[in-house]
């Protein structure tokens, strides 16, 4: 069906014609059957065999006579006394039970009527059923009924729930396909805007939604086009910046050199000290904008089996190092041997600038925990910082954002969205919330069972 | 007159060589004891030690001019004047450290067998160690 809208409407559509035939169907055939019956009625054999039975014996004899019917009788015969019983203490069916009590109210005294009951004297409404006088002038209604099928019956006595049933089930089967053929695909959509938000721009929504054509198919179709360019725009982006940093390398290590020489003919002066201090900034801000460029575009590497604890030891062991002129612990707990299925370098990177956020942000006692929890690995680098204000814990792995407490750190604020775009390739989740002793960095990684890394 | 000057002069000439000298000696001792432990560890044979040899002397050098460069001095390490590193210089001092150990193992292991490469990587690691705990100690 080519359109969402004309599907809804049909559905919509066909749900109300549905129920109307249903129950037009239903009312008809029970009105049928009931003209059918009074139309052919007359006297039958069985009125006059349960008559002589009567004037014979009695209302023993009427009992004698309904015992002597075969079982499978053509047609249901009751018999019912002035009191309403059935002789043979039988159920009577729901619509004969009805009218028979309607019956009964009507040609009782007047004064035994509900008032309400409009009948003047001379009219005497007439019996739909057959009566039975027995010698003493008691009466006795004799009703029979028409043979019928085990569905006929089921109908005529519980016609309305059978009809509501019917209705209600028609009604929810085609509901239900209209709320799966609009829900289903929504949910993709929900699935892969989410997915899109968490920096995976490969998302696509599947081939089966976009060669749909109606509405929706036309909305997953401009959809991956958007994707698509979302996707051209920011490799674009990173190119960009891969290659400004590329190009600024050259002219900064010229800058270098030219600072040597400038050096030997000078001799140490305080203003060529800040310059290579400066020069060294530059040269490592650059060094993380190629590296958080090469990550955006690809990781480059080939995906392997990492250990975590080893990777873990040789970082700390490497930011210790770099802080060999603070006093820096940084301490490593790790309950059970964790691999995952990443890129070791991106991996590393990760790792080195969130224990070099910690060390320099937070320096002391650093902690560092490794532990397996349902799949995943969760890795936590907690500091003694005192941590940063709430507000600002959200933008943390922004790049370029430095936080108010850092001081003077002189880091270009690259380091923690180094780390969150590495952990990121490898399908993790970093946050950051405060603790009572500073900033806690949780990373999430999925461990090797659940991990299929592509080269 | 003129002699005495000339004969004090190489003296003093002399004098001012010795500690590099002794430096230098120093140094070539530190490295022929390296090349001991290494062969005896890795159970080098004649062939292989004699193509691991300059390999070896090659990182070694490398290993010292990137000390020298940032103004490390590891055999005087307790004179009392050494220069502090900071963050960002030892940060350098690694990754020009690590750059060396990197070509040192690209170059090692066309050399020696599997069993015999993984163990070279223990020794390095150990020696890495070993001069990062030297460095801290710096005085």
């Amino acid at each position: 069906m080519r359109s969402l809208h004309l599907r809804i409407f049909l559905a919509f559509w066909l749900i109300i014609v549905l129920s109307i035939v249903t129950a037009a169907s239903l009312g008809f055939l029970y009105a049928e059957r009931a003209r059918s019956s009074l139309q052919s009625f007359e006297v039958s054999d069985a009125m006059i065999d349960a008559s002589e039975a009567l004037r014979g014996r009695g209302r023993a004899g009427l009992v004698t006579w309904l015992e002597s019917l075969p079982f499978a009788a053509e047609s249901v015969i009751y018999i019912v006394d002035e009191q309403g019983r059935e002789l043979l203490d039988r159920q009577l069916p729901g619509p004969v039970r009805m009218t028979l009590r309607r019956s009964m109210m009507q040609t009782a005294p007047r004064q035994q009527r509900p008032s309400r009951q409009r009948e003047p004297d001379s009219l005497r409404p007439a019996r739909p059923y057959a009566e039975l006088v027995g010698p003493a002038g008691e009466v006795y209604t004799l009703i029979v009924l028409p043979p019928q099928t085990a569905v006929a019956r089921w109908l005529s006595e519980r016609g309305g729930l059978g009809l509501a049933i019917i209705a209600l089930l028609v009604s929810a089967g085609v509901s239900y396909l209209l709320a799966r053929a609009i829900s289903k695909p929504i949910s993709r959509f929900r699935e892969s805007t989410a997915a899109i938000a968490a920096g995976d721009l490969d998302t696509r929504m599947a081939s089966g939604i976009e060669n749909r054509s109606d509405e929706i198919g036309e909305l997953a179709k401009d959809f991956n086009h958007m994707t698509r360019e979302l996707q051209l725009a920011w490799q674009r982006q990173a190119e960009l910046t891969s290659n400004v940093s590329h190009e600024l390398r050259s002219p900064l290590a010229r800058l270098k050199v030219a600072l040597e020489l400038a050096r030997r003919e000078t001799g140490e002066l305080a203003e060529l000290d800040r310059i290579d201090v400066e020069t060294e900034r530059l040269d490592e801000i650059i060094g993380q904008l190629l590296t958080f460029s090469k990550l955006d575009a690809n990781p480059h590497e080939a995906g392997e089996s990492v250990d975590l604890a080893e990777l873990l030891a040789g970082v700390i062991d490497d930011v210790q190092f770099e802080h060999v002129h603070k006093a820096v612990d940084i301490d490593l707990r790790c309950d059970s041997d964790i691999s995952i299925n990443g890129y070791p370098l991106a991996l590393r990177s990760a790792f080195e600038n969130l224990l070099r956020n910690a060390s320099s942000h937070g320096g002391g006692q650093i902690q560092v925990t490794v532990q397996a929890e349902g799949g995943h690995a969760i890795v936590e680098v907690q500091d003694q910082g005192g941590g940063v204000s709430e507000a600002e814990l959200a933008r943390l792995f922004e790049p370029f954002y430095r936080a108010s407490t850092s001081g003077e750190s002189q880091g270009a604020g690259l380091g923690l969205a180094i780390a969150a775009r590495a952990i990121a390739i490898h399908d993790g989740l970093v946050d950051a919330r405060n603790t009572d002793e500073g900033l806690c960095i949780e990373v999430r990684l999925p461990s090797q069972s659940n991990t299929e890394v592509t080269t | 007159m003129k002699h005495k000057w000339i004969a004090a002069l190489w003296v003093a000439l002399a004098f001012a060589a010795l500690p590099a000298a002794q430096a230098e000696e120093d140094r070539a001792a530190q490295f022929e004891e390296r090349i001991a432990e290494t062969k005896a560890r890795l159970n080098l044979s004649d062939e292989q030690l004699e193509q691991l040899t300059p390999v070896l002397k090659s990182s070694f050098e490398a290993q010292m001019a990137v000390l020298e460069k940032h103004g490390i001095d590891l055999e005087n390490r307790e004179s009392g004047n050494q220069k502090k590193l900071g963050f960002r210089e030892a940060r350098r001092l690694r990754n020009d450290l690590d750059v060396v150990r990197k070509s040192t193992l690209e170059q090692v292991e066309g050399i020696l067998s599997e069993e015999q490469f993984s163990e070279y990587k223990k020794i390095q690691d150990e020696r890495k160690k070993k001069m990062r705990e030297m460095i801290k100690d710096r005085r």
